[in-house]
């Protein structure tokens, strides 16, 4: 009887390990897991101001305020939220660094920077 | 009931620095308010500004203007979505009363005034007037009503909506300069 269990203990060590090699060889060391950031807009800002962050990493927006938003990049528009309602959020990819503004309010600033 | 009361007394203090700053007010007509009077002028302030906007989008073809005009609806509806819901909260029906119509009757000579302008002399009287505006009720709001309530409630709400007011002034101020020039 202990020998069976031995058998199957040893059975389950070796299949453990022969998924941890596939792992292991499937994942490029160099490469990072994207990370999924917050940036909350209360009190008209955005909280943080400025983000560090690794390309293709996801930014969500999330408006705490009781006032509507939106998420505008500022030198080409070259993407843009649109409404972003009270209590709702928005998210993105991000690839590029970025300076963006509220369009709606357009004293509220904030930076992406991709290091 | 009591405190209910005095917040509304407070409100009310507030009001009356916006009419003084932007209205002119004289001392006799500064009544002791109802809290449902209180509670018209809350609200009233906040549709006034949206008035000036509803004549802007109507008037203007800046689009600096147009769009700061939006914004001042879509922001200004939702501070009355919110004080209303306070007022029901508190259990208070807004009524006209005294204030509210003074501050009524100031905007409409503002308002007159700005329909006898047209292009870029409305532009400028518009973004003026929405300076001045603001830095009043901002003013009236620091000053008096965040340092004197206790409740937390209506702290809570004054909060939130400050900085929006400040926003707006800034918001405003870059749209001025733009005008101005």
């Amino acid at each position: 009887m202990s020998r069976i269990y031995t058998q199957k203990g040893l059975g389950l060590f070796v299949l453990g390990l022969f998924f941890a090699c596939v792992i292991a060889t499937s994942c490029d060391s160099s490469q990072k897991i994207p990370k999924v950031h917050i940036v909350e807009i209360r009190g008209m800002k955005f909280v943080p101001e400025e983000l560090h962050l690794s390309k293709g990493d996801t930014v969500i927006w999330v408006n705490k305020d009781l006032v509507m938003h939106d998420v505008t990049e500022e030198s080409k528009k070259a993407w843009a939220s649109g409404i972003i309602a009270s209590k709702s959020s928005w998210k993105r990819a991000i690839t590029n660094s970025s300076d963006y503004y509220c369009n709606l309010h357009v004293v509220m600033k904030g930076k992406l920077v991709v290091d | 009931m009591e405190n209910t009361r005095n917040l509304l007394i407070k409100l009310s203090r507030v009001a009356l620095i916006i009419s003084l700053v932007t209205v002119t007010v004289s001392a006799q007509d500064n009544p002791k308010l109802t809290d449902p009077e209180v509670a018209s002028v809350a609200v009233v302030a906040n549709q006034i500004d949206i008035s000036y906007a509803e004549i802007a989008k109507k008037k203007s073809k800046n689009e600096d203007i147009l769009q700061f005009a939006t914004t001042m609806i879509n922001d200004h509806n939702e501070v009355i979505a919110q004080a209303v819901a306070l007022a029901k909260k508190l259990g208070v029906t807004p009524a006209d009363n005294a204030v509210s119509k003074s501050l009524l009757a100031g905007a409409e000579k503002t308002k007159k005034m700005l329909k006898s302008k047209r292009g870029k002399a409305f532009d400028r009287a518009y973004i003026d007037n929405e300076v001045t505006y603001h830095k009043a009720v901002i003013e009236a709001i620091e000053s008096l009503l965040i340092p004197e309530t206790d409740n937390a409630e209506l702290k809570s709400l004054l909060n939130a909506v400050l900085p929006a007011l400040k926003t707006h002034l800034g918001h405003a101020e870059t749209v001025q300069k733009k005008v101005s020039k």
